[in-house]
C-alpha cells in the first residue's frame, strides 16, 4: 500500500509525538540532562513547527502563526494539563534554548536592518517620523486614557492610591506603543512583501525601537516619582544617562560590526553560516554584559552592511538563507511562553488594552501617513504591522513589576496577558493588510 | 563577556580568511597550508577560546552550546548510517566489508588493551570501573580512519589504483565497530548510575530509538516536491529529536543516530539526494563541533597524557597497520595489496572526534583525558600523517 504524501507526513508526525511523550514518561520524575531535553525539544519544534507552518500557508495563514499554535499547543497551557503535566516544551528546555533564542533575535534584527534602503529613508523621512510621532502622540496617551477609565469602570485597583493608579495607565499607554519588530520582519520576508507599505513600516520599526526604549525609560522615571517607589532605584539623571548609553552606544557598536561585515563579506566571503552563527551568538550577548540593545545594534550593523557595502547584499541573502530554523525556534518558544494564565485572570482589561490599543494604533498610523500625503492604502493599512507584540513588551512588563511595587505585579499580569492576544492576532493581521494593499509577493 | 564574545567572533572570521586564503593557494607556507585545510585550525580555535585558553568561552557558554553538539552527534551518526544501504552493501561483497571491519576491530583490540594495561603504570589507583572506561572509550576513538585525509592522500602519485580503492572502503566503514561498541558500552555501563532501565532493556531502546529515527525520517520525507533547506530543516528536526531522547535516556546518540541513518538508507527512496544536501551542510556542523572539541581540551591534562597520548599515536599507527594487514590478506586474501597498507589509514576526526566529545561529555572522573587525548593524536596524526603514508605507500614495497 503506497501512502500519501499528506498520509505519510502524518504518520512521521506520529511517530515523532510518540516518541517525544514515551521520552518524557520515561524520564518523568528522574534527573534530566537540561541539554539533553533542550536538545530533544529543538527537534520537536523544527519538525512540528514546520509543518505547522506549512499548514498555516495552505489556510491563507503566516507561517508564524502556525509556529506560534504550536509553542501554544505543546506548552504548559493546552495538552500538559490533560496529560498529567507532561509539556514537550517544557520552561527549563526553554530556558537551554536562550542562546538560540537570542541569536534569532539577532538575526532578525540584521534582516531588518538590510531590508532598509538609505536612499528610501531619505526619500521618506517625513513620513517615518510623522507615523512614529503619530504613535507616541496618539497611542501612548489613548491607551492610558482608555486604561484610566476601564480602572474607574472597575472601581480602581484594590489599595492603590489615584496618583499610583494614573501612573500605570500611563505606563500601559506606553508600553502599548512597543511592538514586536520580530513578528514584523518575518512576516515581511515569508511574504517577500515590497512595496510604500511594506516601506514605511519597516522604516517605523526601527525608528521605533530607538523611540520606544526611550520613551519608556522617561515614562518610568516619571511613574516612579508619582508613585514615590524609587527608593534605592536610578534618579532622572541616570536614567536619562543610561538610555542614552543604551541607544548611542548601540548605535556606534552597530556601526562598528557593520564595518566588520562589510570587510568579511568584501574579503572572505567564506563560512557564511559560521560566520552567520557567530554573529548571532554575538548579538545575543551584547544586551546582558553593557545594557546595550542588541536588538539595535543587529539593525545598525544590517543597514550599514546593505548600503555602504558592494557585497554586503550577499551577506544579507546568506543570514536570510541559513536563519529558518532559528525563526522556528524563535517563534515556537514565543508561542509557549505566552501566558494563558495571566489571560484568564485578567482578560477583561487585558481585552481592553488591546482592543484600544489597536484602534489607536489604527488612528495614530493613519494621522501620520495622511499628514504626509501617503497613498491611501498606507493610510488604511499600514496600521497592521505594528500589532504583534512579545520579547521587548514583554521586557518591560518585568522591568515594571520590579520598579513598581505597589502596581509593577498588576500591570505586568494585564501586559503578558493583551501580548498574548496581539502575539497572535498581530501576523494574521499584517498578512492581511500586506495582501490588501497588493504588496505581498508570495503566498508561501 | 559580550567583549569575549566579539573577540570570539573576530576570531571566526580570522581563520576563515586564512582557510579561504589556502584554499585558493594564496598563502604558501607548507605544511601549514595543508595543516590549514584540516579540522586542526578549528580545534586550535576553539582551545585558544575556551576555558583553557583565553577564557572567551566560558564555562557556561560551553554548557550553552550542548544542544547544539548533541545535535551534531545525531547529525553525524544519520549521515555516517546512511551509508550502509543493502544494494550497496551487497555491491561490494561482504569479504570487503569484512576487511575494513578487521582492521576497525583489531585497532580498537590493540588499543585497548594497551590502554587497559598501561593505565595503572601512569595513574596507580585508578579504579577498575575507569580504567575499563578509559580503556574502552579511546579503543573506540582509535577503530575509525577520517575520510578527509584518504582523500588528500589518494590524490598523491605513486599510490596505487587498488590501495587507494581499499583505503576510501576501510575509510568508510571502519567506523561502524566503534560505534557498535559505544551503543553496548553505553547500553552495559549506566555511566553516572541514572539510567531508566536495566542494561538489555537500554539496548532495546537504542535499537527501537534508531528504528524510528529511522522511519520517521523517511515518513516525514516522501518522494515529491520539498526543496532543500526544507528537506534539511525536517532531517535536523528528527536527528537532533531522536540524539536528545538518547541522550537523555543515557544511550549512546551517535549509535542510535546511525542505526536510524540506516534504516533510512534502506526504506527511502530519496536517500540520495538527502545524503547529498546532509553532505553539504556538514561543513558547519563539523566547524562548530570541532571548536567545541578545541575548548574541551584541558590543559593540564596535558601532563597527564603527555606520554599516553605519543604513545596512543604510535600504538594506534601500528594497530592500523596490522589490522589493514590482516584484513587484506586474512579476510580479502590479496597478496598484490601493500604491507603498510594500514598508514594511509592513520588520519583520526570525524567520528573518532564526535566519540571523544561524546566520551569526554560524559567523561565523569575521567574528564580530560578523552579530548585531551584524541586532540593532540588528530594534530599529530594531521601533521605527520601524510608525509608518512606517502613515504611508505609511494613506494612499492611488499
Amino acid at each position: 500500500m503506497r501512502l500519501s504524501r499528506v498520509g505519510s507526513r502524518l504518520l512521521g508526525v506520529v511517530v515523532l509525538l510518540a516518541t517525544a511523550f514515551t521520552v518524557r514518561v520515561l524520564t518523568a520524575g528522574t534527573p534530566v540532562d537540561g541539554a539533553a531535553d533542550a536538545t530533544m525539544v529543538l527537534g520537536f519544534v523544527l519538525v512540528i513547527s514546520y509543518l505547522a507552518g506549512r499548514v498555516a500557508i495552505r489556510v491563507n495563514l503566516p507561517s508564524i502563526t502556525g509556529y506560534l499554535a504550536v509553542g501554544v499547543l505543546f506548552g504548559p497551557w493546552v495538552l500538559a494539563p490533560v496529560f498529567s503535566g507532561i509539556t514537550i516544551l517544557s520552561h527549563e528546555a526553554a530556558v537551554s534554548l536562550q542562546l538560540l533564542d537570542g541569536a534569532a533575535l539577532g538575526l532578525i534584527a540584521l534582516t531588518a536592518g538590510g531590508e532598509l534602503k538609505l536612499s528610501m529613508v531619505r526619500e521618506r523621512r517625513r513620513s517615518i517620523a510623522w507615523v512614529v510621532g503619530g504613535h507616541v502622540l496618539v497611542v501612548a496617551p489613548g491607551v492610558a486614557g482608555v486604561m484610566m477609565g476601564l480602572f474607574y469602570l472597575m472601581g480602581g485597583l484594590p489599595d492603590v492610591p489615584t496618583a499610583s493608579m494614573v501612573a500605570a495607565a500611563g505606563m500601559l499607554g506606553v508600553t502599548a506603543v512597543a511592538k514586536s519588530p520580530a513578528t514584523t520582519i518575518a512576516v515581511i520576508q515569508e511574504y517577500k512583501a515590497k512595496g510604500p507599505m511594506t516601506d514605511l513600516v519597516l522604516a517605523v520599526t526601527v525608528a521605533k525601537d530607538v523611540v520606544v526604549v526611550t520613551l519608556f525609560t522617561v515614562a518610568l522615571a516619571f511613574a516612579l516619582m508619582a508613585v514615590e517607589a524609587g527608593g534605592g532605584g536610578a534618579g532622572v539623571p541616570a536614567l536619562a544617562l543610561r538610555t542614552a548609553w543604551e541607544v548611542l552606544g548601540s548605535l556606534a557598536l552597530g556601526l562598528a560590526l557593520g564595518w566588520i561585515l562589510a570587510q568579511y563579506a568584501r574579503w572572505v566571503r567564506a563560512e557564511m553560516p559560521l560566520l552567520v552563527l557567530a554573529l548571532a551568538f554575538v548579538s545575543g550577548g551584547l544586551n546582558e554584559a553593557y545594557h546595550l540593545s542588541g536588538l539595535l545594534v543587529c539593525m545598525v550593523a544590517g543597514f550599514y552592511v546593505e548600503n555602504f557595502s558592494e557585497h554586503g547584499h550577499t551577506l544579507i541573502q546568506a543570514v536570510e538563507k541559513h536563519a529558518q530554523p532559528l525563526y522556528i525556534i524563535f517563534f515556537t518558544i514565543a508561542g509557549a511562553a505566552l501566558d494563558f494564565g495571566a489571560l484568564a485572570v485578567a482578560w477583561p482589561v487585558a481585552v481592553g488594552l488591546a482592543l484600544s490599543r489597536m484602534a489607536f494604533t489604527f488612528l495614530g498610523t493613519w494621522f501620520g501617513a495622511r499628514a504626509t500625503g501617503e497613498p491611501q492604502a498606507v493610510r488604511g493599512l499600514a496600521w497592521t504591522g505594528f500589532i504583534g507584540q512579545a520579547g521587548v513588551t514583554l521586557g518591560f512588563a518585568a522591568v515594571l513589576a520590579d520598579r513598581l511595587p505597589a502596581v509593577g505585579p498588576t500591570l505586568r499580569t494585564v501586559i503578558v496577558a493583551a501580548v498574548a492576544l496581539n502575539q497572535i492576532a498581530g501576523p494574521i493581521l499584517f498578512r492581511w493588510g500586506l495582501t490588501r494593499a497588493g504588496e505581498a509577493q508570495t503566498t508561501a | 563577556m559580550s567583549l569575549q564574545l566579539l573577540i570570539l567572533f573576530l576570531v571566526i572570521v580570522l581563520v576563515a580568511l586564512l582557510g579561504s586564503r589556502a584554499r585558493r593557494g594564496r598563502v604558501r607556507m607548507w605544511p601549514l597550508q595543508r595543516l590549514l585545510q584540516t579540522g586542526t585550525p578549528f580545534v586550535f580555535v576553539g582551545f585558544l577560546m575556551g576555558p583553557q585558553g583565553f577564557g572567551l568561552v566560558p564555562g557556561g557558554l560551553l554548557d550553552q552550546l550542548r544542544p547544539i553538539v548533541i545535535l551534531g552527534f545525531g547529525w553525524i551518526g544519520f549521515l555516517y548510517g546512511s551509508h550502509f544501504e543493502w544494494r550497496r552493501i551487497r555491491r561490494f561483497g561482504a569479504r570487503m566489508y569484512g576487511g575494513g571491519i578487521t582492521e576497525s576491530v583489531v585497532t580498537m583490540g590493540v588499543v585497548g588493551l594497551a590502554v587497559y594495561w598501561v593505565l595503572p603504570l601512569l595513574y596507580p589507583g585508578m579504579q577498575e570501573a575507569l580504567r575499563e572506561h578509559v580503556a574502552v572509550g579511546l579503543a573506540a576513538c582509535a577503530g575509525g580512519t577520517a575520510p578527509a585525509g584518504v582523500f588528500a592522500l589518494t590524490r598523491q602519485r605513486g599510490v596505487s589504483a587498488r590501495d587507494s580503492e581499499l583505503l576510501r572502503f576501510f575509510s568508510a566503514v571502519d567506523d561502524l565497530p566503534p560505534v557498535l561498541l559505544l551503543g553496548v558500552f553505553f547500553a552495559l555501563w549506566d555511566v553516572d548510575g541514572g539510567g531508566v532501565a536495566s542494561a538489555p532493556e537500554r539496548l532495546a531502546m537504542s535499537v527501537v530509538l534508531g528504528t524510528l529515527l529511522g522511519l520517521g525520517s523517511h515518513l516525514l520525507l516522501p518522494s515529491g516536491r520539498d526543496s532543500a533547506s526544507h528537506a534539511f530543516l525536517l532531517i535536523l528536526g528528527m536527528g537532533s529529536l531522536c540524539a536528545g531522547a538518547a541522550e537523555m535516556l543515557l544511550l549512546s546518540p551517535l549509535f542510535v543516530a546511525v542505526l536510524g541513518g540506516m534504516v533510512f538508507a534502506n526504506l527511502s527512496p530519496r536517500k540520495e539526494d538527502i545524503y547529498g544536501l546532509m553532505e553539504r551542510r556538514e561543513h558547519t556542523l563539523y566547524a562548530v563541533f570541532l571548536i567545541v572539541a578545541g575548548a574541551l581540551f584541558r590543559w593540564e591534562a596535558v601532563r597527564v597524557v603527555l606520554l599516553l597520548a605519543p604513545g596512543y599515536v604510535i600504538l594506534r599507527g601500528a594497530a592500523k597497520v596490522a589490522g589493514a594487514w590482516l584484513g587484506t590478506r586474512g579476510v580479502l586474501r590479496e597478496g598484490s595489496v601493500h604491507g603498510m597498507l594500514g598508514t594511509g589509514l592513520v588520519f583520526q576526526g570525524g567520528m573518532g572526534l564526535a566519540i571523544a566529545v561524546h566520551l569526554e561529555l560524559n567523561a565523569g572522573a575521567a574528564a580530560g583525558l578523552f579530548m585531551t587525548t584524541v586532540v593532540l593524536a588528530v594534530v599529530l596524526n594531521d601533521l605527520i600523517g601524510l608525509p608518512i603514508a606517502v613515504q611508505a605507500l609511494g613506494r612499492r614495497r611488499r
